[in-house]
């Protein structure tokens, strides 16, 4: 041989080994380190990222991350209340346009930064100058008229009108100026580069494509430092992979799980599940009224749809006790409109106007109306003779929804309608409920304790501008003059029993039009590692829930490490992790294609 | 001997098929393994085909449905029931009508355009036949489950977009078999003969590259069967297929979502899985079979 390439060949196998044992160095503390020294926190999650902006986001998974890295004013408490954040006092002026803030003195940024009221005027003043963050904010940002900070410790709001409400609840995640300042677009993504810096008390540091989220506990956070050291989410394509995962103590905290996986981790050692009353409701929005601000039509909606007879009559032979019995197995409540029942006080119940399940009632109603059935049993419009044939469009990654499906084609069937189910991945089916290119889909929506937002997205004022599907305030193009005059007035009214009567009226009235049939409130179905997690504290307090909490993350915050209980998994589980694994690999292979990412679906 | 000799030529070409038929049939039954599958598959078409006599339609009814949220096997249920409570023997029994109906009917389209662009490109060849070679190559190469899922997510998800997309997936095997059969005839001289008498390339085509293609055609078709039947399966399993019918496929999809495993229900998950062994074993066999009766260099010692 030459020795030449001999020579060569050694060096090259030299590198190589180099290469291998940096790697390995690289990689070993890191892995030490998380198995030995840190306390992690693992969360199962599914949910892409879609921006770590606290202003731009709209998806749960960094909902949560943003409400760990940063603090609001005026926290939302355990009971919905509001609690002093980062200010510890505030005022309202008697006129309502005017509010004094005091802000915490002593409070640091994560990296040693102090905060202070400057900061606060800043974040403000980014949603009031900022075009873009007041835009996706124009709601809330377009009552605001000015925002400053007179000294480190005090902060004006002023308000074009009165909305006690929207001051205390609305979250404005407070960002450092000094690090914000030096953006040259604070409305662009990558405006956050990771390590975030926030004053909360977890910052995400790190974050890794459909691996993992890492968040690192702030270790001198006002309030004390987390029990965690560290909060990781870790991907898992399939809650079934995620609940294996939990048996093997590979992860602490799942949500998300369907009544058959709660009843196999229900009793287990170690594992606490917690069936709590959910914020969610689930919906089906009714193609009726795509029209702009201007009147001009748009998509393509069947006609019968504009007659509220017709739309009366498919609300009425929807059972949603058999829906909540069936398909989620009792683990929630039927719906009535757009406040769960969780927030008691604004819920509404139906009062005399609550339509009774009947299918021949509903028969009736259609008959009545002229809608004849032709030779094929479906009914004919009266005039045109167009056959009430419907598009009913679902998300293709929700299963619940399949099956609802199922039972609601059943159900419309009787009454002499054509329906034709089709499942559409998120994304798309998003684009074509704003284009108007549907009859009925699939909705829902994540509701905050101040339901101002929830209607808001029901008023004439948000109709779109333009027909492209691009401006996506309304929910379903409801317009309804009566309607918007109670918003108007339940935005000022300070006297919560006043309000709650108006935001009841508010939904009696979208009930009656039935531009959307809300079906059910859906429970949170969630499960943790109890040998190794401890104190949580949950929302609302009594009978709460861990994983989906608003305004301040306070299961997270309080969790405590319970000791050394790492397990390891058991041999009976392997199995089903080999399984996990193969569906794992296999979704791996097709992932492009296959995104079952929650999207659009899983909003806040 | 002159009684037996038939005189018209319809008769004498009925009668050499009718001898040629009962050759490849004897041939057929000498293998063991063949009788097996085709029984196997006799009983599963039988049963598919009287689910609508043994099992009403309306077991498939969700409003209508009585029993539990996932019940192990009893006497009322012998598969158990799934998520809303209906029998899982029911849905396996009316899941065989599709899976069997799209795997069938995927693989005609599939054999038909496979056939086509096979028998004409070996029969035309020149730049016609060069391209069509390279355009199956080309499918061929092709990850055939990642483009189905590409283009199921592109088309949408209905029963004939899964027929069309297998289809497309599976025709390029049998254009490569049927060019290859058709330049071995095209050489041998009662081709030439034919030529030489006027017949013209549909003549040719059809009267003599087909009928001797047509064997080799029938028993790759069998064995496309189960690939068809498992490619619709997967898909319907990895959530593709068309959400409003039952397939073998769609009822394990809905099994994983709805937590059979997490809930260790061994009866929703084993029906479906052991049919779609069944069948695709009995196409198996069958085809195997029919393979060797049509190549001879396959049958061994047989032969």
């Amino acid at each position: 041989m030459n020795p030449h390439a001999l020579t060569r060949r050694l060096l090259a196998a030299a590198a190589a080994l180099l290469t291998a044992a940096g790697a390995l160095a690289v990689t070993a503390p890191g892995a030490a380190a998380q198995e030995e020294a840190t306390d992690s926190l693992l969360i199962a999650t599914n949910q892409e990222v879609d921006t770590f902006n606290p202003f731009k986001r709209r998806f749960v998974i960094t909902y949560n991350t943003s409400m760990m890295t940063y603090e609001t004013l005026v926290r939302m408490g355990t009971d919905y209340e509001p609690v002093p954040g980062l200010a510890t006092e505030w005022e309202e002026s008697e006129d309502g346009l005017t509010w004094t803030f005091t802000i915490r003195e002593g409070v640091e940024w994560s990296d040693g930064e102090p905060l202070t009221a400057q900061d606060v005027a800043y974040t403000y003043n980014l949603l009031i100058e900022n075009q873009a963050i007041r835009d996706w904010n124009i709601d809330f940002a377009g009552n605001l008229v000015s925002a400053e900070a007179p000294d480190d410790t005090t902060f004006i709001l002023t308000l074009a009108q009165p909305s006690p409400w929207d001051v205390l609840t609305r979250e404005v995640f407070i960002v450092p100026e000094h690090i914000w300042s030096e953006f040259p677009d604070p409305s662009a993504d990558d405006a956050n580069q990771l390590p975030l810096v926030g004053s909360g008390p977890f910052q995400v540091t790190e974050y890794q494509t459909d691996e993992f989220i890492r968040l690192e506990a702030n270790e001198n956070y006002w309030d004390g430092a987390p029990g965690f050291d560290e909060i990781v989410f870790d991907y898992y394509a399939e809650t079934d992979a995620a609940v294996a995962a939990l048996e093997a103590g590979e992860v602490d905290i799942v949500n998300g799980l369907n009544p058959a996986q709660m009843e196999a981790l229900e009793g287990q050692d170690g594992i606490t599940v917690n069936n709590a009353q959910g914020r969610r409701y689930v919906s089906l929005t009714i193609n009726y009224n795509s029209v702009t601000q201007d009147g001009t039509a748009f998509g393509n909606g069947h006609p019968a749809l504009k007659d509220p007879v017709v739309r009366q009559a498919m609300h009425m032979a929807i059972d949603k006790a058999a829906l909540v019995d069936r398909v989620l197995d009792g683990n929630g409540q039927p719906a009535t409109s757009i406040i769960p029942e969780i927030f008691e006080q604004y819920h509404w119940d139906g009062g005399d106007s609550l339509l009774e399940f009947d299918i021949d009632a509903a028969n009736a109603l259609l008959d009545e109306a002229g809608y004849v059935r032709g030779d094929d049993g479906i009914r004919t419009m009266p005039g045109t003779g167009e056959r009430l044939s419907f598009r009913f469009f679902q998300h293709a990654d929700n299963t619940d929804y399949a099956t609802v499906v199922q039972f609601v084609t059943e159900w419309w069937t009787e009454l002499g309608l054509e329906i034709k189910p089709e499942a559409i991945e998120q994304g798309t089916l998003n684009d074509m409920a704003y284009l108007g290119e549907f009859d009925i889909a699939f909705s829902g929506w994540g509701v905050g304790p101040n339901p101002t937002e929830q209607l808001g997205m029901h008023t004439c004022a948000v109709l779109p501008t333009l027909t492209d599907g691009s401006e996506r305030s309304s929910e379903n193009n409801y317009c309804n003059t009566e309607f918007d005059r109670i918003h108007v007035r339940q935005k000022v009214e300070s006297d919560p029993d006043a309000r709650a009567l108006l935001i009841k009226e508010q939904q009696r009235l979208l009930y009656e039009d039935t531009p959307v049939i809300y079906l059910y409130y859906q429970n949170v179905l969630e499960a943790y590692n109890s040998d190794k997690i401890t104190g949580m504290v949950l929302q609302p307090s009594e009978g709460g829930m861990i994983t989906g909490q608003q305004g301040y993350a306070w299961s997270y915050v309080t969790a405590q490490p319970a000791g050394a209980a790492d397990d390891e998994g058991t041999p009976a589980w392997v199995w089903i992790t080999v399984a996990a694994a193969a569906v794992v690999v296999i979704a791996g292979g097709v992932v492009f294609a296959l995104r079952r990412r929650k999207t659009a679906d899983e909003r806040e | 001997m002159t009684t037996s000799t038939p005189t018209s030529p319809r008769a004498l070409r009925r009668a050499r098929r009718r001898q040629s038929f009962a050759r490849s049939w004897a041939a057929y039954r000498a293998q063991r393994t063949g009788m097996i599958g085709l029984v196997l598959l006799g009983a599963i078409v039988l049963l598919a085909l009287a689910a609508p006599v043994l099992v009403d339609e309306s077991a498939l009814s969700v409003t209508q449905a009585t029993g539990g949220r996932m019940e192990p096997p009893s006497a009322e249920y012998p598969l158990g029931t799934d998520e809303v409570g209906r029998s899982v023997l029911a849905l396996t029994l009316w899941g065989s009508r599709l899976s069997l109906l799209i795997g069938l009917t995927a693989t005609v389209v599939a054999i038909v355009i496979g056939t086509a662009v096979g028998v004409t490109s070996g029969h035309v060849g020149g730049w016609y036949g060069w391209i069509a070679l390279r355009v199956s190559d080309w499918f061929m190469v092709l990850p055939s489950l990642v483009v189905a899922i590409a283009l199921l997510a592109v088309l949408g998800r209905s029963m004939a977009t899964t027929i069309l997309v297998i289809a497309l997936v599976s025709w390029s095997g049998t254009t490569r078999l049927v060019r290859a059969q058709t330049l071995t005839v095209q050489s041998r001289p009662y081709l030439e003969r034919a030529r030489a008498l006027g017949a013209g390339h549909w003549h040719q085509m059809t009267k003599h590259l087909l009928p001797n293609v047509l064997p080799l055609v029938l028993a790759s078709a069998t064995l496309l069967v189960p690939s068809a039947i498992l490619m619709e399966s997967s898909l319907a399993w990895l959530g593709l297929g068309d959400p409003n019918v039952v397939s073998w496929g769609s009822i394990l999809n809905r099994a994983s979502d709805n937590g059979a495993v997490s809930a260790h229900a061994w009866w929703y998950l084993l029906p479906p899985g052991l049919a779609i062994l069944l069948v695709v074993l009995a196409f198996m066999m069958c085809g195997r079979a029919l393979e060797a009766v049509f190549n001879p260099r396959l049958r061994g010692e047989s032969a």
